[in-house]
This record gives C-alpha cells, sequence and structure tokens, in this order.
C-alpha cells in the first residue's frame, strides 16, 4: 500500500514535468513529419513512417526515462522531501520500488499514447498493422522498464547529469553488445576473449528488444522469441532494482 | 522602438548570410558528392552502432541513394557507388523487400551490372521467402538482360515458378510462369513490365519507364524500316542508298522521327540504325567494360596493357563489339579510360 502511495504521488509529479510535454511534442512531431521523407521514397512512405514511429516511441522512451528517472532520488533530497518520507514507518526499498513503479507508469501511459497517435496516423495514411507493430510495442516498453531500473540505479549512486550521461551510454552501448561475440580469431584462446564475453553478459542487450525492422516490413517474429525477451527483461529489471534498493538502503541522506 | 526594429534588421543580415553560408556548404558538397559514401563505416560495425535504429538509418540511407540515382541519372550515368549503398541499405534492413527490388533492377537496367543485381535480389529472396517480386525481378533480368546466353532462360523459369508459388502473386505473373513454358515474345515481356511501371507514384520511376518505353518504339520503328528496305529490294531489285530514296519510293511506314534526338541512318551494309538506341548500348558495353578493368586492376594492381587481357584472364569469355558498326573501342592503357 505504501509502495502503491508512493508510486501515484511519483506518476503525479512527473506527469506535470515540462520537460515531459516538450519530448512528447517533438516525439509527435517526428512521426508526423516522417510522411515528408515518405514522398522521395518509391512508395516506401508507409514503411518509413511506422520505423520512425517505432524509433520515436524507443528514442524519446528513453530520453523520458534517463531525464525523470535519474533526478528521481536527488528531487527529493534538495526539496528536502524524502527527510520527511523517510520518517514514515517505511522502508527504503518500498521507496525506491514505488519511485519506479511510478515511473514506468508514465511510460506506460506516454507508450500507449505516442502508439495509438502512430496507429491512427498510419491508418489514415491507408496503411495496415501488422500484430508484429504492437509486439515491437511491447518490446520497447520492455526495454524502457529496463532502462529505468538502471536510471533508478543511477540516481541512487550519483548526482543526476552523471546519472543521465552514465544511462544514456549505456542506452547506446547495450545495441552493440553483439560486438563482443562476435570477435575475429585472433581473440581465440585470450584471455581479452574471455573478458569481451563476460562484458557481453554484464551489459544489457537492448538489441533484443529490437524487432522494429520485423514491424515495418510486416514480417512474424515467434512467440518464444518474445517471452524469452520478456523473461530476460524481467530478469535484468529486478536485478537492477535490488541493486538500486542496496545502494538506496546504504546511502546517507 | 528603434532598437527593437535594429535588432530585427541585425537578426535578419545574420539569417541571409547564414543562407549565403548554406548554398555555399552546398556547392562545395556537390563538387565532392559521390566520395561521402566512403565515409561509410564498415557494414557491419554500422549495424551494431545505429543505437537500436537500424531500420531509420537504412530508410535515410535509401532515400539518399534514390537522390544519388537522380542525379547520376542525369549526370554521368555511372553509378559508382550504387551498389555499396544498396548493400549497406540491405544490411541495415534485412526485409526492406523494395530496396532489393528496385536495387536490383537499377543495378542491372541503369548501371548494367547485371551481375550485381542478381547478387543483391538473390539476397533478398533469402532474407524474404514470401515476396513474389524479388524472384520476379530476377526473372526479367535473365530474361531481357541475359537473353542470348544458354541458360538463362531455365533460370528465369525457375525464378517464375517461384514467384509464382508464393502466396497474393498476381495473375500475370503466373500467366507469364506458364506462357514460359513454351513459345513467348521477349517484346510484349518488357513492353508489359515497363508499361506497369510507367503508371509508379513515384517520378524517377516514371522517367525511367517513359524512357524505356520510347526506346522500345524506336526499336519498334528501326524494324519497321527494315522491313521497308527489303520490300524495297523485292521492288527494285536492290537496296535503297539512303532514307530519302527510302521515302521517295512511297514505301515509308513511319515518319521518320526520334522523340529522343537522335537520327535514323543506312549503314553500310545496308541495315537501319538508331543513334539514341546505338548511344544507349555503347553506355551500356562501356559500363560492362568498365567494371571489368576495375576487376583487373584490383586483382593486378595495375591496368591491363589491351582490352584484349581482359578475355585472357577470363574476366569475360568475349568483348562486348562497338555497337557502331566499323568502329573499335579506343583504350588508353596509361589511364584505364576507354571510349
Amino acid at each position: 500500500m505504501r509502495i502503491l502511495t508512493i508510486a501515484q504521488n511519483t506518476f503525479r509529479e512527473s506527469i506535470r514535468d515540462k520537460v515531459l510535454y516538450v519530448l512528447l511534442f517533438f516525439a509527435a512531431v517526428t512521426i508526423f513529419g516522417s510522411k515528408a521523407l515518405g514522398w522521395i521514397s518509391i512508395g516506401q512512405d508507409i514503411k518509413i513512417v511506422k520505423d520512425i514511429a517505432l524509433s520515436a516511441t524507443s528514442v524519446f522512451g528513453i530520453l523520458i526515462a534517463i531525464f525523470v528517472g535519474t533526478s528521481l532520488i536527488y528531487k527529493e533530497i534538495d526539496k528536502r522531501t524524502l527527510y520527511t518520507i523517510l520518517a514514515q514507518p517505511m522502508q527504503r526499498y518500498e521507496f525506491i520500488l514505488g519511485k519506479y513503479l511510478g515511473l514506468i507508469t508514465l511510460l506506460a501511459v506516454v507508450t500507449v499514447t505516442m502508439t495509438v497517435v502512430s496507429s491512427v496516423y498510419i491508418l489514415l495514411l491507408g496503411g495496415t498493422l501488422h500484430t508484429t507493430f504492437f509486439l515491437a510495442i511491447l518490446l520497447i516498453y520492455a526495454k524502457l522498464m529496463l532502462i529505468t531500473a538502471f536510471a533508478v540505479l543511477m540516481s541512487s549512486l550519483t548526482s543526476p547529469i552523471l546519472g543521465a550521461i552514465i544511462v544514456f551510454s549505456v542506452a547506446v552501448f547495450g545495441h552493440a553488445t553483439e560486438v563482443f561475440r562476435d570477435l575475429p580469431p585472433q581473440f581465440d584462446g585470450t584471455s581479452a576473449k574471455a573478458l569481451l564475453e563476460a562484458a557481453y553478459y554484464v551489459i544489457p542487450n537492448l538489441s533484443n528488444f529490437d524487432i522494429a525492422r520485423e514491424a515495418a516490413n510486416g514480417i512474424d517474429v515467434s512467440g518464444a522469441y518474445v517471452v524469452w525477451v520478456l523473461v530476460y527483461g524481467l530478469m535484468y529489471t529486478v536485478t537492477l532494482l535490488i541493486l538500486a534498493a542496496l545502494a538506496f538502503q546504504e546511502k546517507d541522506v | 522602438m528603434a532598437r527593437r526594429i535594429i535588432a530585427a534588421i541585425c537578426a535578419l543580415a545574420v539569417f541571409l548570410g547564414a543562407v549565403a553560408a548554406q548554398r555555399q556548404v552546398n556547392a562545395v558538397r556537390a563538387a565532392e558528392q559521390g566520395e561521402e559514401i566512403l565515409f561509410l563505416p564498415n557494414q557491419k560495425l554500422l549495424n551494431h552502432f545505429t543505437g537500436g535504429m537500424n531500420n531509420v538509418v537504412a530508410d535515410l540511407l535509401w532515400l539518399r541513394c534514390i537522390q544519388y540515382i537522380a542525379t547520376e541519372s542525369k549526370g554521368d550515368r555511372n553509378f559508382t557507388w550504387l551498389n555499396q549503398m544498396l548493400n549497406t541499405v540491405v544490411q541495415l534492413d534485412p526485409y526492406f523487400g523494395d530496396a532489393y527490388r528496385y536495387g536490383g533492377m537499377f543495378l542491372a537496367a541503369l548501371k548494367s551490372d547485371d551481375d550485381a543485381g542478381i547478387a543483391l535480389l538473390e539476397q533478398g529472396v533469402v532474407a524474404n521467402p514470401r515476396n513474389f517480386q524479388l524472384p520476379y525481378e530476377l526473372a526479367m533480368i535473365f530474361l531481357l538482360n541475359r537473353k542470348d546466353e544458354p541458360g538463362s532462360k531455365e533460370r528465369a523459369t525457375y525464378y517464375l515458378s517461384m514467384a509464382a508459388a508464393i502466396d497474393g502473386c498476381p495473375e500475370f505473373v503466373r500467366d507469364l510462369a506458364t506462357q514460359l513454358q513454351g513459345q513467348y515474345d521477349l517484346a510484349d515481356v518488357e513492353l508489359a513490365m515497363w508499361n506497369r511501371m510507367v503508371d509508379s507514384d513515384d517520378k524517377l520511376l516514371r522517367e525511367v519507364a517513359q524512357r524505356k518505353l520510347i526506346e522500345i518504339d524506336i526499336r519498334a520503328h528501326t524494324e519497321q524500316l527494315n522491313q521497308a528496305m527489303l520490300a524495297f529490294n523485292q521492288r527494285a531489285g536492290r537496296f535503297p542508298q539512303s532514307i530519302e530514296e527510302l521515302a521517295a519510293a512511297g514505301i515509308m511506314p513511319i515518319p521518320v522521327n526520334d522523340p529522343l534526338g537522335g537520327t535514323f541512318f543506312l549503314g553500310e551494309d545496308g541495315v537501319m540504325r538508331n543513334t539514341t538506341l546505338l548511344d544507349e548500348e555503347k553506355k551500356n558495353r562501356l559500363k560492362v567494360i568498365n567494371n571489368l578493368l576495375k576487376s583487373y586492376k584490383n586483382k593486378e594492381d595495375d591496368w591491363p596493357p589491351t582490352l584484349d587481357a581482359l578475355v585472357e584472364k577470363g574476366l569475360i569469355p568475349q568483348l562486348p563489339e562497338h555497337p557502331y558498326p566499323g568502329q573499335a573501342w579506343r583504350y588508353d592503357a596509361s589511364n584505364g579510360t576507354v571510349e
């Protein structure tokens, strides 16, 4: 119950954040503006609108998770509201979990809004929507949940700016972790290979969540793949939340 | 008030300066156009470092590719970077059906690089087994561009049968697959293909199709003129000395005009030809020879001493002939240029 109260407050507070509306405005401009690119694409306008709609949902969702998520704890300390909250009969992990749930609820609202806007726009342009399009949105949301958990962890450990830089870097390099596994033969049998392979599993593999290419081209994706990616996302997110709770437990506020 | 006006004028002046600077940037960039692709990172790395936006990067590169095709079509028509651009697009988005489809067509029809077009389309067939358009376009290349090569009709039939077997394949492809089993008319096949494309929503495709349809008309005119020559021969016991003599005899089948600005002429061998068709053929054959010269240079690190060296090295069974009767290719071994 206490977790839900904090989640509700976090959601109410975040939804009043002006940054959110600025990002949503740019996301809408990007999606609507994508039609202009389609004019010179030899009949690929719907595909391009779908590609950009999915990427905008992902990119602007990540930006919201970073900007709002990394300042969650800092704001409470800055406004001195944290002391009042922690004076209540409440565990610190409940506070972290409540904050996280509030933020992912906000991201759910943002994702659903962008999906509805994109879908209506695509249908108005005469396009069709394949099931994979909605599965891609689901996986984007799972990715946002993971990144938000990482942002919350960073919020417990560092300042908002440094946290935002670290989360942004992980969000970018998390899409490129395959390079750690796809090594040239010179690496065979070296300790560098073992180290890079370890890095492959430590850094979240965000490319797992990207099925935008299949979605835009109407290609089926196996149910097993989607389920396993969701399981991976859930496991990784829970790990990050446990670390965030531990870090906040030890934090001297 | 006066300060505000002065500030607004200053802002406008600075903005106009920015516009002028942008025009200068465009001018410098235009001079270096085509080289930008050199700065594209390795295709594999590009795939990893797009931050999860492979498909958007593929779309943007595809748009750049279309602009490149339009620019080259109006320029020297070398299409040097087309193959690499298209391969990068499909590396980033392997399900981008139209990039394979139009890319394959452009490589074969505009760059005269059938091998690259076929390779791209075959890659597309593997990645998109449910797309009937890719095996259909492959069949078209074998039917139209390689019609004289042994085994090409069999491969065309194979790909058309593959296209006909895919759900959603239109009736005309199935009819064509059936037609190919027996006797067929390649001119009709080509005419039908360009006629479909001339209705495209896309300006570039419409322009390409319109030109191809005019070329088909010119070919038909040339053929009719040659038939008229035979009729003249039957009547007069000899071939006419000129088109004018043919016209004077009253057996000119059609008014002799070429909407693309070329002329019809009577060769010394008594065959009527058209300069538009011959020039187009010359460009296509030159592209084939230039591609071979580059392959030779890459392998041997030097230009071949003669064009025959391309045949001797096994790069091609026979060198394409100069399309103009009595003319030969002029080759400069010092810099690998041929004209």
